[in-house]
């Protein structure tokens, strides 16, 4: 089983984690770029974004999990920003 | 296409830098270490500064014209690339005016003479994953933000989400880890002098020079409450430059009807120096983002000079148009003061105070350059 990560970061800066449990990055995606890797059923992972800028900008995060799985829906997360800023997202799943 | 032309324009530009004897017009003291940067939509930026000492490299190409009361016009290009965090920098900056009239004693925030070709290199230092105990309190407040607000799907919350909630804001706090910049900027400028060694021919001798210039710099942004406030850096800087003596009028008869020809010129070699320096600098804009005025205060102290510089720019920011369209020519002035400190006595406000309005025009041809 796989999660399959694309970024795209316009005029600002972003960071992408995928954490496990034992606090260990698995991947780390910067700005613009994409990543994959193999997920373990039963383990619990952390998917973690931050973003910055000094002025306005546009964030795109889509990650997928194939095959298919209830205990990640495919995740799309577009936010625009329209002064500077320093933010963060994220959340806990298993699969 | 674009590309080709531009790229074979520094090449040219940046041909030749062995000396050669010229005629052309007189030049005045040495280059400036800082040449400008110009930024062209990226006016609403919070650190953005249009013609002052800018310790941080912009992260787009661009092209500008300034214009410095008593430095000239100056017209210079950047070309950058980014990625995974690096930015790497090639400018090319030409003086355009023939008649520089006067140069910042410090060589503080200025407009470069003869042509200066520039690398810069940058990068971003980030590590702003948090603890797993912030990030438990941050599922918990998202999870009662989540309770109070019809949310499609909780994963896409933020924390800027859900600080801007009146009721959770007073019970969430988290403090996000802050990048900072590391920046090295090398430069050669060539600058042409016109002087005469010969007291009694007043032969014109034209040479051109060409000077190093290297500047190290750290920096990072200032948040509060996750908003970009103002940008503080810090910066070594090694420069050379040539100064020039005193411009000296001749006045020797021809023919035998008493009349008499002047010949404006400098008398002397120009004289080579250099400077190690030190600056600090802080950024910061004022008022919303379509009346943002800027102002970037910095001291500098030259080690060798013995002299310490304070420059304080205010930057007149207007925000781009509607349609992402930048809104012409940007001014701002800028008050510097220098003086001495060899004697322990300070230089007077009359001797060491400069004030200068500067206009800079940018040029948003560079757009496909720029990611």
């Amino acid at each position: 089983m796989n999660i399959i990560i694309n970024t795209q970061a316009k005029n600002g800066h972003l960071i992408c984690y995928l954490i496990s449990s034992e606090n260990i990055t698995i991947l780390s995606i910067k700005d613009s770029g994409s990543d994959n890797c193999k997920l373990i059923p039963g383990s619990t992972y952390r998917f973690e974004w931050h973003v910055w800028s000094d002025m306005k900008a546009d964030y795109k995060i889509n990650a997928v999990v194939s095959p298919i799985n209830q205990g990640f829906p495919d995740l799309n997360w577009v936010k625009s920003y329209g002064d500077s800023h320093q933010d963060m997202g994220g959340f806990y799943f298993s699969v | 296409m674009k590309k080709i032309f531009i790229l074979f324009f520094i090449l040219i530009v940046s041909d030749s830098f062995s000396l050669k004897a010229q005629i052309g017009h007189t030049q005045n003291d040495g280059p400036k270490i800082d040449s400008l940067n110009k930024i062209t939509e990226r006016f609403a930026s919070k650190t953005f500064s249009p013609f002052g000492k800018s310790s941080l490299s912009n992260f787009i190409s661009s092209f500008s014209l300034t214009s410095a009361y008593n430095e000239g016009e100056n017209g210079k290009i950047e070309l950058k690339h980014s990625k995974n965090w690096w930015t790497y920098g090639l400018s090319v900056d030409q003086a355009i005016s023939k008649n520089d009239k006067e140069s910042t004693p410090l060589d503080l925030d200025g407009l470069n003479s003869g042509t200066t070709v520039g690398f810069n290199l940058q990068k971003i230092f980030w590590n702003p994953a948090v603890t797993k105990n912030d990030f438990d309190n941050f599922q918990q407040a998202k999870n009662r933000f989540v309770r109070q607000n019809k949310i499609i799907d909780p994963r896409e919350i933020t924390v800027s989400e859900i600080l801007n909630d009146s009721i959770e804001k007073n019970r969430f706090e988290l403090k996000l880890k802050h990048p900072w910049f590391f920046n090295i900027t090398g430069s050669f400028n060539k600058t042409e002098y016109n002087y005469t060694t010969d007291s009694v021919g007043l032969t014109k001798i034209g040479r051109e020079y060409l000077v190093p210039s290297f500047k190290i710099s750290a920096g990072a942004p200032y948040f509060k409450n996750n908003e970009l406030k103002s940008f503080f850096a810090i910066s070594y800087i090694y420069s050379a430059n040539y100064s020039v003596g005193n411009t000296l009028t001749f006045i020797t008869p021809f023919s035998t009807r008493g009349n008499y020809i002047s010949k404006t010129l400098v008398f002397g070699a120009p004289l080579r120096k250099t400077d190690n320096r030190i600056n600090m600098e802080w950024r910061t804009t004022i008022g919303e983002e379509s009346q943002n005025f800027g102002i970037a205060p910095s001291l500098t102290y030259g080690i060798d000079s013995k002299k310490l510089g304070v420059s304080l720019p205010v930057y007149i920011i207007k925000g781009s148009s509607k349609d992402k369209k930048p809104l012409g020519l940007q001014g701002g002035f800028r008050l510097s003061y220098t003086t001495d400190t060899r004697n322990g006595v300070l230089t007077s406000i009359e001797n060491g105070l400069v004030a200068q309005v500067i206009i800079t025009a940018p040029f948003d041809v560079l757009g496909s350059f720029n990611k």
